[in-house]
């Protein structure tokens, strides 16, 4: 897996680091073009970046950093070698908890630098593919933009896990600010390895790359659909070749993008431009220490403390704002499953149809959690708070909750007294239907029950 | 143009040894600008003033210093007789006229060394010269319609005889196979020659040798002699691998009226001896 560090400049130079599709090469300099006479600097952001990630996926970070070049001619390539880390990665050995059990290890995590992106054009397959295009558009303001490389062990055994695997990598990357994980803008790339075997074989056999990738489905499409391609070729005795396959997400197959008979050769000598360079235990404690509580660590704490289900578990700390909105509204002192329920339920709702972000919501939690005590209470009911929520939601309201209720003359009635002149009323209008519930109809009642609501505008206190 | 990343550095020519050390002074120190600062930490420009006013009207002003000669130059199968007796005269007058301690020291085999230099940098500088594709800059002439095939037409019209050899070498010595033999005993090479000054530097002040093992070529006697030349840089590589500061100043000249170069290697910093 490659994200892109959120860093506001890149790795080896001071350009700004940025996705700007429409502005090709607006972000450049001689350093990330390359040119003569150009040194790189290490930013330092992405060294503290790179290392909260790896300590994030609890690997061991290494006591010193040392860059490496991998030398190979490519015109997205400006200075036809890639300044990346070889056999002193920053970061190894760790794992992640997958949210629906299961662990996978982490080999490594190391820092190198993006490459151009190129636009093929005027292929006969309008696909953009290199093959058939007539000639390439290079868009360098993307050379340079730093890199975190990721790779798994072999411990995945699915295409589910896979897909999973990646969605809570780039849950974990988001929450400590890392980067923002976007696959469809490029921030995140993920290539699957595959290889089978038989089992109670050890032996791991040639695998297969599968690159084109472009979400989480395509991700566990593809696995899968290669966990049987092999399979097959087995089957019929066949061998599978060490191969690199793009995935096409409308055909749902993959087609061979290149042979590769054993590893390229690289080159690799350590970067003369960039001193190695010692990493000091305190600095990393310092960045341990800044880390933010965890997605896995989050779960973990929701089910002990608040008892609430795995499937609302599961939403709330999907997204880091969401959780830090539940966890303030709870802090205001609301039952927290009161608070899950109205947040994933009517809020959610809210947000989704507006196309708005949680920090966007103009309902403060200290408002929610107003509103949620005063049903509690019996000061409101849960039907009068539902039509409430829309004047909190957008905001039209300044004040607190309760003032709002008194605006409205919305106080829950609860004296069984006046709840019985309305009964009453009721009860006087629908005589037919009286005499339908004296001989047997005893349905009925919730009709009486919400006739009887209606009447009090829904104030009266249903119970 | 970068060359070998780990080996270039600024290599000013002057007519006098004060105007060098002027040239020092501007030099040495931090680079906040551009953070090409080779060490961090407080390391002292040497005063130029104050080390003239040292040696101002002093009759023996190398006393106290102790100067190694590196025994093994002397010895080098390629070192021309006048090229020796021009330094050997140098050194005496060291020891003689101006007060200093002349001692023999030992660096060895100085033919692995220059080869590992050669290695060391031809490697460096494959990488470094990758660049130069056709792609971003450069002229890409007609039919150019790939970046394979404009850049195997500029890298083969444009680099010249010599550095496409040591473009072709330094790749070489970098592949897989050949990187244990070539580049990591080069390096492995480099990082002991480090200790080795090390130790000698704990007895002795300064070291001093030729600068080459003859006067200049010929024009036209380089190309002669092909890889063979390489070798003649065995007296200047050693400073070199090992980031020591070094001062080359005529001596005399030979028979034909070549000058004969000098070579004063100092310690880590001591730019000031």
């Amino acid at each position: 897996i490659h994200v892109q560090l959120l860093t506001n400049s890149k790795a080896y130079c001071s350009c700004k680091s940025l996705y700007a599709p429409n502005e090709p090469n607006s972000n450049v300099c001689p350093v990330c073009m390359g040119e003569p006479g150009a040194l790189p600097v290490p930013n330092r952001k992405v060294i503290e970046l790179a290392a909260k990630t790896a300590l994030a996926l609890n690997c061991k970070i290494s006591d010193s950093l040392k860059w490496d070049r991998k030398n190979y001619f490519y015109p997205d390539t400006p200075k036809n070698y890639q300044i990346t880390q070889y056999d002193n990665p920053i970061g190894s050995n760790g794992t992640v908890q997958l949210p629906f059990g299961g662990k996978v290890g982490i080999q490594r995590l190391h820092m190198e630098e993006d490459s151009a992106k190129m636009n093929h054009q005027n292929s006969e397959s309008s696909s953009g593919s290199l093959s058939g295009s007539l000639y390439s558009l290079i868009d360098f303001n993307r050379a340079g933009i730093p890199l975190a490389e990721i790779v798994s062990e072999p411990d995945i055994t699915s295409g589910l896990s896979a897909a999973e695997y990646g969605k809570e990598l780039q849950r974990i990357l988001r929450y400590i600010g890392a980067s923002d994980g976007n696959m469809a803008e490029g921030s995140m790339r993920l290539d699957v390895n595959v290889s089978i075997r038989e089992k109670g074989s050890n032996e791991l056999r040639n695998k297969v790359e599968l690159k084109n990738l472009n979400s989480f489905r395509a991700v566990q499409e593809s696995t899968d659909h290669e966990i049987i391609r092999q399979a097959k070729l087995y089957e019929e005795g066949q061998r599978v070749r060490q191969e690199t396959r793009l995935w096409d997400d409308k055909a749902k197959v993959s087609k061979i993008m290149r042979v590769k008979e054993g590893e390229s050769d690289y080159r690799y000598f350590p970067e003369p431009d960039i001193p190695a360079m010692k990493l000091p235990k305190e600095v990393v404690k310092k960045w341990k220490s800044e880390l933010s509580e965890l997605p896995s660590e989050k779960r973990s704490r929701y089910k002990a403390e608040f008892g609430l289900s795995d499937a609302d578990i599961e939403i709330l700390t999907d997204d880091k704002d969401l959780s830090s909105y539940f966890e303030s509204t709870v802090e205001f002192g609301s039952d927290p499953k009161e608070v899950s329920k109205w947040l994933l339920g009517d809020v959610s709702g809210y947000i989704n149809s507006n196309r708005i972000q949680v920090k966007d919501l103009r309902l403060t939690p200290e408002r929610l959690s107003e509103l949620i005590v005063l049903i509690k209470s019996k000061k409101i009911s849960g039907k009068i708070a539902k039509e409430l929520l829309p004047e909190l939601l957008n905001g039209s309201f300044d004040g607190t909750v309760a003032e709002l209720v008194r605006e409205k003359g919305m106080e829950l009635i609860t004296d069984e007294k006046v709840i019985e002149t309305f009964a009453r009323e009721v009860i006087g209008k629908n005589s037919n239907k009286v005499s339908e519930y004296r001989s047997g109809k005893t349905k009925l009642l919730g009709f009486f029950a919400g006739q009887t609501l209606a009447v009090s505008n829904n104030r009266a206190d249903p119970e | 143009i970068a060359y070998a990343s780990s080996l270039d550095c600024i290599g000013p020519i002057a007519r006098s040894v004060s105007d060098a050390a002027i040239l020092l002074e501007v030099m040495a120190g931090a680079d906040v600008r551009f953070d090409s600062t080779s060490e961090e930490g407080q390391i002292a420009v040497p005063s130029i003033k104050a080390i003239q006013n040292q040696l101002k009207g002093n009759k023996t002003p190398l006393k106290g210093l102790r100067i190694g000669v590196i025994k093994e130059a002397f010895q080098a199968k390629n070192l021309s007789n006048e090229v020796a007796s021009a330094v050997k005269e140098s050194t005496d007058a060291m020891e003689r006229k101006l007060g200093a301690e002349i001692v023999d020291v030992s660096l060895t085999d100085l033919k692995a060394k220059c080869a590992a230099y050669y290695i060391n940098a031809l490697s460096e500088a494959s990488a470094n010269l990758a660049r130069y594709d056709g792609v971003r800059y450069g002229k890409r002439g007609v039919g150019s319609t790939s970046m394979k095939v404009a850049s195997r037409r500029i890298r083969s019209e444009e680099f010249g005889d010599e550095v496409r050899q040591r473009i072709l070498v330094g790749t070489f010595s970098l592949s897989a196979g050949y990187s244990d033999k070539y580049y990591n005993k080069a390096m492995a090479i480099r990082r002991n020659l480090s200790q080795e000054f090390k130790k000698i530097f704990s007895g002795v002040d300064v070291l001093v040798c030729p600068s080459s093992p003859t006067t200049a070529y010929k024009l036209g006697d380089y190309f002669k002699k092909g890889v063979k030349s390489y070798e003649d840089d065995l007296l200047t590589v050693p400073a070199s691998l090992a980031g020591l500061p070094a001062i080359s100043l005529p001596c005399g000249t030979d028979q034909a009226g070549m000058p004969i170069g000098l070579q004063i290697i100092g310690n880590k910093w001591r730019e000031d001896q």
